[in-house]
């Protein structure tokens, strides 16, 4: 739509409107009757006596419509009064000044215009007389003639207007436009806020008050709070209260300013909070007409100040109850300098420096740290501030009574846009903590000690026997017998023939269950060295009592287990010489008493002999028996020499040497029995033995090997040696007689033992040989068949 | 004084034998005294005689220590004998052993009367004449 061009007096012509004083007044029947008749003699569905005003169209009477008013752009009028002549539009959807005109695009359709100005005596237009209709038959010239008519007669009343209004300005008061519609905005805008509002007379009675008060009485037709005091509204304590109040303002003067008030409902349910405020009013000669009062609803707001209040309680209580510990909000300043915004009063608790001195002097409480600690502090300081991470520093400071403790600081750095940097943290007493670490540390270094100075070697392996860990022991042992070194994450498998494995996993598997595997192990070192090892394996249990692996301790023990061997070899020896003494207590109750007993005999036959012919063949036999008893004697002090003299000169002696020195010997007997010698012995083997013993032992066993061959066939004797651990062994096989070992094998050694009839049989070289080879070291074995052979070892030491 | 009909010495100590020999001859208690040197001659004896049906002797005195068959190894060869013998034969252990092992030995075979200790007296002699004669 085009704008509305505007008269060029436009000033002019909106002051003589005003002087008519008609926009915006009720409606007069003369003017309704003028615009009727106006319609009638036109034949016309809508006619106007419309005035132009800065803004609107404003109809003073109207024929055919309710509107009141339109806005200035919409108005047929504005193009009337730009002319002294009427405005004619035959068709008005053709013509571009109304073609967008709301009454021709929209309801009521109007097609054809006619309007005469109106104008004041200066000739200023201030508004038009007009008809409308929608077929667009324009006016004749008759209708149009009438039209005038009225015109003048329209002119005739606004004389007489402008004369009455002239007349009764001082006196009615009337309100102008710009008051009503203030009126008008403030009843819009009471109506609309939240907070009660309400007026009362000078008896306390309600005269106006708004939507929100009424819903605040809970009332919901306005009659039924009209003209009621708060005493009849209420009732009760409230409304007693209420009324006081009211009076009080409007009998003194003094108002009520914001005044809480809790506030229960009727039926006592809900509570409110009210922020009340009443203040007296005062008519033109200064005397209280009543009051004005506004009531706002304040229980959100309360509530909330509630729960702030009981968070900052909170929070309060929090600060100054962590245990051994204090939260704080601390300021640095670009150059260095430290304020403390905030420090929980528990500081005093842990560090014995009042929160306020802190606060007072950031600088003092800093400077408490103790020296050696403060580097570290400062640069986790700075690292935190340069990557805006957590702060968190454990650290030694001075408490107040001059005792060191240990405290742990933790903060979050915020710099913000002035460089200043604030940090929220926490200060933590954790001087008991630490000193229970300390002890631990110190007790475990302790037991690493122990543990890596032990002579024991451990290690430490999972329950499949990976290794965990080891001491420096462990690692020197598994060097001697393996070339793979003992290393973490290795496993135990590997340090064993895969022929082990089996007995390894169900070990394995008892230790696990909680039985403990112990074992005595001879090992060959990489140097050939022969060592022993004590090997113990117990399963460990963490503190819930799972098994959290197997603990492998080993020992060396090869001296334990050489002395040990010693001491067994020692006891055999014992038990050799227990024998001997045993044998040599047989010779004593046996081979001596037979001959005492022989002589007693022979001294009591003595007394029964007839003639001396029988006593000469008794004291012949007495010499038998006396020489007999010499020669037992003699080989008892040959056997008592042997025990005796452990410490027999012993020196290194060739053995073939001394095996030829005896076939020497007895060379007549073995040419006479015609026996075959086979002498293998190496002319290289030396042992250490006592000269004598040696051609004694050989002879003795060279000889009975000789004497006891078989009357069969050819005797043969061999001769080797050999070395079987370190020992040289002499063995001496023939093809004799042979023994029955299962009967004679214990006695064999025996004294006075003869197993084969023969007279010369003194039943002595066996004992003798024995304990003559024993006393150097060695020691003897026998195997024999009967009629077979035997073959005798003789083991050098 | 009574006498039995053989006394039997088996024993290697040939000077011991040929003493007690002429004791009991002096005593006059048997008609025959007869010795072997070890067990295994004893045993061998005592099997002839068996299969010749001769009487075997009364009384045995048997020392222990002998080569080749000691007094032990006799006992079990005569228990292996004894379902062919008929007579009674009254065995003594004659041993100048002291150990108390030959003794409790001695007592474990019901066919030992009593184990003596060497030397045998006249008066030994005649308490067994007397035992072995009362019936």
């Amino acid at each position: 739509m085009l704008a509305v061009p505007i008269p060029s007096n436009e000033s002019e012509r909106l002051n003589a409107l005003s002087n008519y004083a008609l926009i915006d007044t009720a409606a007069e029947s003369h003017f309704d009757t003028l615009v009727t008749l106006a319609a009638q003699i036109c034949n016309a569905p809508i006619a106007l006596f419309s005035l132009i005003d800065e803004q609107k169209q404003w109809f003073k009477a109207k024929y055919g419509t309710n509107v009141t008013e339109t806005d200035r752009n919409s108005s047929f009028g504005e193009y009337t009064i730009l002319q002294q002549t009427p405005l004619e539009v035959v068709n008005l959807e053709t013509d571009v000044r109304f073609a967008f005109n709301p009454w021709v695009i929209g309801s009521p359709f109007v097609r054809y215009y006619y309007g005469i100005p109106v104008t004041d005596k200066q000739g200023f237009a201030i508004g038009s007389l007009c008809v409308l209709n929608t077929t667009g038959i324009p006016l004749t010239p008759l209708q149009k003639q009438q039209l005038q008519y009225l015109k003048q007669q329209l002119d005739a009343l606004l004389e007489l207007h402008l004369t009455k209004t002239a007349a009764q300005l001082p006196i009615l008061e009337q309100p102008n436009a710009s008051l009503i519609e203030e009126r008008q905005l403030l009843h819009t805008l009471i109506n609309n806020i939240p907070d009660a509002i309400y007026i009362k007379d000078k008896e306390a009675r309600k005269t106006i008050f708004n939507h929100a008060d009424l819903a605040f009485l809970g009332i919901d037709n306005v009659e039924d709070a009209l003209g009621k005091t708060d005493l009849e509204l209420f009732g009760g304590e409230k409304g007693a209260s209420s009324y006081a109040d009211d009076m009080h303002v409007i009998t003194t003067g003094n108002a009520i300013y914001n005044r809480e008030e809790k506030i229960f409902s009727n039926d006592g349910s809900n509570c409110y909070w009210m922020l009340t405020s009443k203040v007296p009013i005062y008519n033109t000669k200064g005397i209280i007409s009543g009051l004005v009062g506004i009531g706002r609803n304040i229980t959100e707001h309360k509530n909330i100040d509630k729960i702030l209040s009981d968070r900052e309680e909170q929070l309060h209580l929090l600060a100054n109850n962590i245990p051994n510990g204090a939260i704080y909000r601390l300021l640095e300043y670009p150059n260095g300098h430290l304020e403390y915004l905030f420090v929980s009063n528990s500081i005093e608790d842990i560090t014995g420096i009042a929160a306020s001195d802190i606060i007072k002097d950031a600088m003092m409480f800093k400077s408490k740290i103790y020296p050696p600690d403060l580097p570290l502090f400062v640069s986790k300081a700075n690292e935190a501030k340069a990557n805006n991470h957590i702060f968190d520093c454990e650290f030694r400071q001075y408490h107040q009574n001059g005792e060191l403790r240990w405290y742990q600081s933790r903060a979050i750095p915020k710099t913000n846009t002035n460089g200043e940097v604030v940090w929220d943290g926490i200060f933590i007493d954790i001087t008991q903590h630490k000193l229970v670490e300390l002890a631990l540390q110190q007790s475990e270094n302790n037991l690493n000690t122990v543990f890596e100075n032990t002579e024991v070697g451990y290690i430490f392996m999972s329950p499949q026997l990976a290794f965990i860990s080891f001491n420096t022991a462990a690692i020197h042992f598994t060097a001697l017998e393996h070339t793979l070194p003992l290393q973490v994450g290795e496993n135990l498998y590997h340090y064993y023939p895969k022929e082990h494995h089996e007995k390894l996993t169900l070990v394995t598997k008892q230790v696990l269950q909680g039985q403990v595997f112990e074992t005595d192990k001879k090992i060959i070192t990489l140097q050939g060295e022969e060592k022993w090892f004590h090997i113990k394996l117990s399963h460990v249990a963490n503190r819930t009592q799972e098994v959290a692996g197997i603990l492998m301790a080993m020992e060396d023990i090869t001296t334990r287990k050489k002395d040990e061997l010693e001491l067994k070899k020692s006891f055999n020896l014992v038990n050799e010489q227990n024998k001997r003494l045993l044998n040599f207590s047989y010779i004593v109750s046996h081979n001596l008493r037979s001959h005492t007993s022989n002589i007693q005999s022979i001294a009591k036959l003595m007394d029964f002999a007839d003639s001396d012919e029988e006593r000469n063949e008794l004291i012949s036999h007495l010499k038998t028996v006396s020489n007999a008893l010499d020669e037992t004697m003699h080989h008892l002090n040959e056997v008592v020499s042997i025990q005796n003299h452990v410490n027999i000169n012993v020196q290194s002696l060739s053995l073939l040497e001394y095996i030829h020195k005896t076939l020497d010997i007895l060379k007549d007997d073995i040419q006479t029995k015609n026996v075959i010698v086979r002498n293998l012995v190496p002319q290289n083997v030396a042992v250490l033995f006592n000269p004598a013993y040696l051609e004694s032992v050989i002879i003795n066993f060279l000889s009975n090997a000789i004497k006891y061959s078989h009357p069969q066939r050819q005797p043969e004797i061999e001769l080797t040696c050999y070395q079987s651990l370190e020992q040289w062994v002499l063995q001496i096989s023939d093809n004799g007689l042979g023994m029955d070992l299962k009967k004679h094998g214990e006695k064999l050694f025996g004294l006075y033992k003869t197993f084969h009839g023969f007279s010369n049989s003194r039943g002595i070289g066996l004992f003798i040989t024995k304990n003559q080879i024993e006393a150097m070291g060695g020691k003897i074995e026998v195997l024999s068949q009967v009629n077979v052979g035997t073959t005798f070892k003789i083991y050098f030491k | 004084m009574k006498k039995v009909n053989c006394i039997c010495i088996i024993d290697d100590d040939a000077i011991y034998t040929l003493l007690l020999k002429k004791m009991i001859v002096k005593l006059d208690i048997c008609d025959t005294v007869v010795s072997y040197a070890n067990g295994e001659e004893a045993y061998l004896g005592f099997e002839k005689n068996i299969q010749q049906n001769n009487p075997l002797p009364n009384i045995v005195l048997l020392d222990i220590n002998m080569p080749i068959m000691d007094g032990w190894e006799f006992m079990d060869a005569f228990l292996a004998l004894k379902p062919q013998i008929q007579q009674k034969i009254a065995i003594y252990i004659a041993s100048s052993s002291i150990t108390i092992e030959d003794r409790e030995k001695a007592a474990s075979y019901t066919d030992i009367v009593e184990y003596l200790n060497k030397p045998v007296v006249t008066a030994t002699l005649q308490k067994i004449i007397q035992e072995q004669t009362l019936d």
